[in-house]
């Protein structure tokens, strides 16, 4: 379901909306084909230009880009005061599952139907994040105060966001000027765990401006247990405390909606950066490691409805990237930024929505070990329908993209459909096809005993899926099964002297099922609402030496279910969440399982003052305590976590916590 | 379109899902295995040509095996074919058997003691390659019959393709290798068995018996990197590095005690192993100055009682041998880095290697510091448990960068060289007389076109690794003798490289 659309009724607290694509029909679609296109008025055609301006505001980057698609969108407000960032609210969808490296503001990476963080998307405001130089993305370096909401596209989704999302797109929506609203929230818990936020809407003329500020820290001394005979019969557990683990983060943010007579312009401005200390391995602690990073962005787009059916709308992007560690031996580090022009076309013709699209961009980056600045321009064009058949039952979505990067060329494909069944039951289907051309650290980079290979190709993926979607006032379901084929994967092998070099050796199979559910199945009932989703992934590898073919990809958990029971009566809530993540293998010969985890999360809100707003929560994180949780590389993740955070801000308005 | 895309995808999904067996440099994939066409009995020149009983594959085709001669065309066994007993046509009474015994080939009445009569031919058990233990069961080509089981005279560790390699004496096939979950780096040879150490990406423990019906078992360890292993008395000891401990397993594989080093967090790093009586000697590597540089002691007084499962844990680490302490243990500003450990009658010998920090390059406009350079010659730390593990140093000229030790007779050979800095570290073997106190050290052996890995000594003759590549060099340590490289461990795919990681006696 389309973020901007409100959820009636008793649904209106749920935090997953579903991609439901009979409910992106734009207004003006929804007249007959046969209807005269009536004479309007200057106000009525701005009114009809904010309409298309909303869908097309949020450029490559709004679910509504990609109707028939498998999406999740996730509400931040919905988790207001619980601390989450984005790597927790990503892990809430089906089909998602979020690799961390230590928790607490450490290393997060997210990986969607089975794909390497490589192979998914992240963008922020359209933005893409994923940078030249590779390895995913870092969830953790998204300022988390200032979202508004999340979408998550699961699929090969390069023909509608670029080359790159073999898995799937995780896009990441800041808030919007909204009147002259304000908030604050201040926090403190546990490991000497701070955070502070504010933002500020107001007007400037007739263009609305936000400005918003937040930062965070952590201590991130918390006791954990670890095994110093791991594989003795019965483990000796020892008691100790992380060192040199602590964190810290800020940004800044400001964003511009402003008409320009019978246009539209939109700014923004990002900047943050942190510093995290690198505790290591119990068994190897690092007590001089470090990483800081730093980011810039800045967006500008100009939107104007050249008729009532046509929008144009031309965007120039910018991003600029810092990042320095200190592993062991070896300083290393590499900074580099991007600039990018698009252009865009939509024609609301007679059967739906036609779009067309240019885009250039330049990136360069710099990096010890790359032996000076390395330049890649990416040119991509693409053209892409909506079509609305049979009435509005049938919505076919055909899509093609070709791209170039650097010295890899490609086209995307994708083809979607849904069609209403029976009243709220809805069936969608899509399959496409999209590339990852290599990085610039798997084609250049030397470091220490990591090589590169120039002779790379990029990755393939291959992917199918359909699913059961149900959208009444009480319930959002959906059932949906996918297969994926990647191919020309890439990974790291040992070569001699112990260096290590990547190689297109890799072919996986992963298929699997996602299910989803929210519901308020009795609202005047304390409010009472219920959420869950289910992934079931199979993964088999395809390619490999003998003892690997047909086992599952390291890593990758057959099972995840996220639950969530919340109670709303108004003046107060309370929640309670439980994560399983089932188990899952350390390595390709599925010797070594790691086992399932599960973890309890709860929290309560008061709410103190109407107006000004003025809230205070409590949440737990890791209920039980469990001291001997590992991420899926053994490193410890922290026990029980209580936080406190106090909130005010303007009386509520349309999407905000009432 | 919409009909027949989903179809026309599902066809392409279909056709692209079949699995691809990924087979080292000249391998071929012969029903889900990776067989050399060129010696493989069972796929010879071809999947599924398998050569007849009689016969070896050489260069891809069938050909009589050694010691097999031809008699009318066809392979023949004149030491036990009662219809050529000991020559073409020369045939044996119905009722006799061809019995050959101390190198004469006869036609016999009866089987003599010690023998066994199959068909019509009296073998014996413990030693004919052809009725190995049993009537039939022929061992394959290159292995010999010891004891009544087919066992290669060596087994090399072939890290990058992942597998354990039999060979003969003179280094060539000697039976299928066996695969392992990861890079095989060291090799330890007990009972009926090799076991196998596995490091990267996952550690494991292997379990290969010689007798190939016999299923490998493969023991998950935590972490991945295994530093070392060796077989002592009726158990496995393993030297976990990544986690710092030491690692118990019983000869079936399962482990039954695992020690924390001392200062486990700052990465002791394990390495070699020795055990004097009934206390295990570990060389603690380290990283810097502040780990490891040390030889760890344990007690294994209670490892029978561990073994019986009537004791809780199979020993304690009784304390720290500190080399930074020991005068002449480095060559300042260099550090110990004990690496192997091997006792000799009542002392235990440590390599130390001796290294100190060096700029290295990581690339264009990139640098960063690690212990690897020689700060001076290798050294052998010599322990002398009977004198309150008193340390002392000898020093070993012409040896630089000291890995690898073995003993022949009383003579304890050094593996030494470096691939970066070949003039302090030069490739050579370095022998060590230990008949005399203190310990003597002899000239260099020269090892011209490999780096010295690791050592082994079997039938009189020696054999180390190449650390650069999948060749074992055989020598003499007699005649000091050295051949020339043989290539044992095929090339991984698509890595494009091999390594000899380990060689065992397993005769």
């Amino acid at each position: 379901m389309c973020s901007w659309f409100r959820l009636p009724g008793g649904v209106r607290a749920l935090a997953l909306a579903l991609a439901s694509p009979l409910a992106l029909l734009p207004p003006l679609a929804a007249r007959g084909e046969d209807s005269p296109a009536p004479t309007r008025s200057d106000a009525e055609l701005q009114e009809a230009a904010e309409q298309i301006v909303v869908i097309g505001r949020r450029p490559r980057g709004q679910v509504a880009r990609d109707p028939t698609a498998a999406a999740t969108v996730i509400e931040a407000e919905r988790f207001a005061g619980e601390a989450k960032g984005v790597a927790e609210l990503v892990a809430t969808a089906p089909g998602v599952a979020v690799n961390e490296y230590g928790g607490l503001g450490h290393l997060a990476t997210v990986s969607i139907r089975g794909a390497t963080a490589d192979g998914v998307l992240v963008l922020i405001d359209g933005i893409p994040l994923n940078t030249a130089f590779g390895g995913g993305v870092d969830l953790a370096s998204i300022p988390r105060h200032w979202i508004d909401r999340i979408e998550i596209v699961r699929g090969t989704e390069g023909a509608h966001y670029g080359a790159g999302a073999l898995g799937g797109v995780v896009n990441v929506i800041t808030r919007r000027p909204r009147g002259a609203d304000w908030s604050a929230e201040a926090s403190g818990g546990s490991f000497e765990t701070f955070a502070a936020s504010a933002e500020r809407s107001g007007s400037l003329g007739p263009a609305a401006l936000l400005l918003a500020f937040g930062g965070e820290a952590s201590g991130g001394a918390f006791p954990y247990r670890y095994a110093e005979n791991p594989d003795a019969p019965a483990p000796t557990w020892v008691h100790a405390v992380r060192a040199n683990d602590a964190s810290s983060r800020a940004g800044a943010m400001a964003k511009l909606a402003a008409p320009l007579g019978p246009s539209r312009l939109d700014v923004l401005a990002q900047l943050s950066g942190g510093r995290r200390e690198l505790p290591g391995s119990p068994y190897l602690l690092t007590p001089g490691d470090w990483q800081e990073d730093a980011r810039a962005a800045l967006s500008a787009r100009l939107s104007r409805a050249a008729s009532d059916r046509v929008l144009l709308a031309a965007g120039l992007a910018g991003r600029f990237d810092w990042l320095s560690s200190r592993t062991g031996l070896v300083r290393s580090g590499h900074r580099g930024g991007s600039a990018a022009l698009d252009a865009e076309a939509r024609l609301q013709h007679g059967r739906g929505l036609l779009r067309i699209g240019l885009q250039l961009q330049e990136e360069a980056l710099l990096a010890e070990g790359l032996g000076g600045t390395r330049l890649r321009r990416t040119f991509a064009g693409s053209l892409s329908d909506e079509l609305e058949l049979a009435g509005d039952r049938l919505r076919v979505g055909p899509a093609l993209r070709v791209e170039r990067t650097g010295g890899f060329g490609g086209v995307s494909s994708k083809l979607g459909a849904s069609v209403r069944l029976a009243g709220p039951l809805a069936l969608r289907a899509s399959g496409g096809t999209t590339f990852r051309a290599p990085s610039f650290a798997e084609l250049e980079l030397q470091q220490a005993l990591v090589v590169p290979n120039p002779a790379l190709v990029p990755e393939e993926g291959l992917g199918g899926d359909a699913a059961l979607v149900l959208d009444t006032p009480a319930v959002h379901a959906s059932l949906g099964a996918h297969a994926t084929l990647y191919r020309d994967l890439i990974y790291y092998q040992r070569v001699s002297f112990g260096r290590m070099k990547p190689f297109n050796a890799g072919k996986v199979l992963v298929r699997g099922l996602e299910a989803e559910v929210a519901t308020a199945p009795a609202p005047r009932l304390l409010g009472l609402s219920f959420s869950a989703s289910y992934t079931l992934l199979a993964t088999e590898i395809l390619r490999g030496v003998r003892g690997t073919l047909g086992n599952e990809v390291p890593h990758r958990a057959r099972h995840r279910l996220y639950a969530r029971l919340a109670v709303d009566p108004g003046p107060a809530g309370a929640h309670l969440e439980a994560h399983l993540v089932g188990r899952q293998f350390e390595d390709d010969q599925n010797l070594a399982p790691i086992p399932e985890a599960l973890t309890w999360n709860a929290g309560a809100w008061l709410r103190l003052a109407r107006s000004p707003e003025l809230a205070i929560a409590l949440e737990a994180r890791n209920l039980l305590d469990d001291r001997t949780l590992r991420d899926g590389f053994g490193n410890p993740l922290p026990g029980r976590m209580l936080l406190v955070s106090l909130r005010s801000g303007s009386p509520p308005t349309e999407g905000r916590l009432q | 379109m919409t009909r027949l895309s989903p179809l026309l995808l599902a066809a392409v999904l279909l056709t692209s899902c079949t699995k691809e067996l990924v087979c080292p440099v000249g391998q071929t994939d012969c029903s889900g295995v990776c067989v050399s066409l060129l010696t493989d009995a069972r796929n010879c020149g071809g999947c599924g040509n398998a050569v007849g009983p009689l016969q070896v594959c050489s260069a891809g085709a069938p050909t009589c095996g050694p010691g097999i001669a031809v008699c009318g065309g066809s392979c023949t066994d004149l030491a036990r074919d009662a219809a050529n007993c000991g020559g073409c046509g020369t045939a044996c009474a119905p009722a006799d058997f061809c019995t050959t015994a101390s190198a004469t080939t006869s036609c016999t009445a009866s089987c003599p003691a010690g023998f066994t009569a199959c068909g019509r031919a009296c073998v014996d058990p413990l030693a004919d390659r052809f009725n190995c233990g049993a009537c039939g069961h022929a061992c394959a080509a290159g292995e010999t019959c010891r004891a009544g089981s087919c066992r290669a005279d060596l087994q090399v560790a072939c890290y990058a393709t992942d597998e354990v390699v039999p060979v003969t004496a003179d280094l060539a096939a000697a039976g299928p290798s066996r695969t392992v979950p990861a890079g095989p780096g060291f090799l330890a040879i007990l009972g009926g068995a090799v076991y196998s150490a596995n490091g990267y990406p996952s550690a494991s423990l292997s379990v290969l018996p010689f007798d190939p019906a016999l299923p490998s078992r493969h023991v998950p360890l935590a972490k991945s990197d295994l530093e070392g292993v060796i077989a002592h008395e009726n158990v496995l000891l393993v030297s976990n590095a990544a986690v710092g401990s030491l690692v118990v397993a019983a000869p079936a594989g399962d482990v039954l005690d695992e020690l924390a080093m001392p200062r486990q967090g700052s990465g002791p790093n394990p390495h070699g192993i020795a055990v004097l009586g009934s206390t295990a000697y570990l060389a603690l590597y380290g990283n810097d100055a502040s780990s490891g540089q040390s030889i760890a002691k344990v007690e294994l007084s209670s490892l029978g009682a561990c073994v019986a499962g009537t004791a809780a844990s199979c020993g304690a680490v009784a304390g720290e041998l500190d080399l930074l302490s020991v005068k002449g243990a480095a060559d300042a500003p260099g550090l110990p880095f004990p690496s192997a450990a091997l006792a000799v009658g009542g002392s235990v010998y440590v390599t130390l290697a001796n290294l100190q920090p060096d700029t290295l390059s990581c690339g264009p406009s990139c640098t960063y510091t690690a212990y690897v350079k020689p700060a001076g010659d290798g050294k052998l730390a010599v322990v002398n448990p009977a004198a309150q593990d008193a340390v002392s140093i000898v020093n070993l000229p012409g040896c630089g960068n000291p890995g690898a030790l073995a003993l022949s007779g009383s003579t304890l050979w050094v593996s030494c060289g470096s691939f970066s800095y070949p003039a302090l570290a030069p490739s050579a073997l370095v022998p060590v007389n230990l008949a005399v106190n203190p310990p003597s050290v002899g000239s260099p052996l020269a090892m011209p076109g490999i780096v010295p890995g690791k050592l082994a000594f079997c039938g009189g003759l020696g054999y180390v690794t190449d650390q650069g590549s999948g060749a074992v060099v055989r020598f003499d340590p007699a005649t000091r003798a050295v051949d020339a490289p043989v290539v044992v461990c095929p090339t991984a795919v698509p890595a494009g490289w091999a390594w000899a990681a380990d060689v065992a006696c397993s005769q």
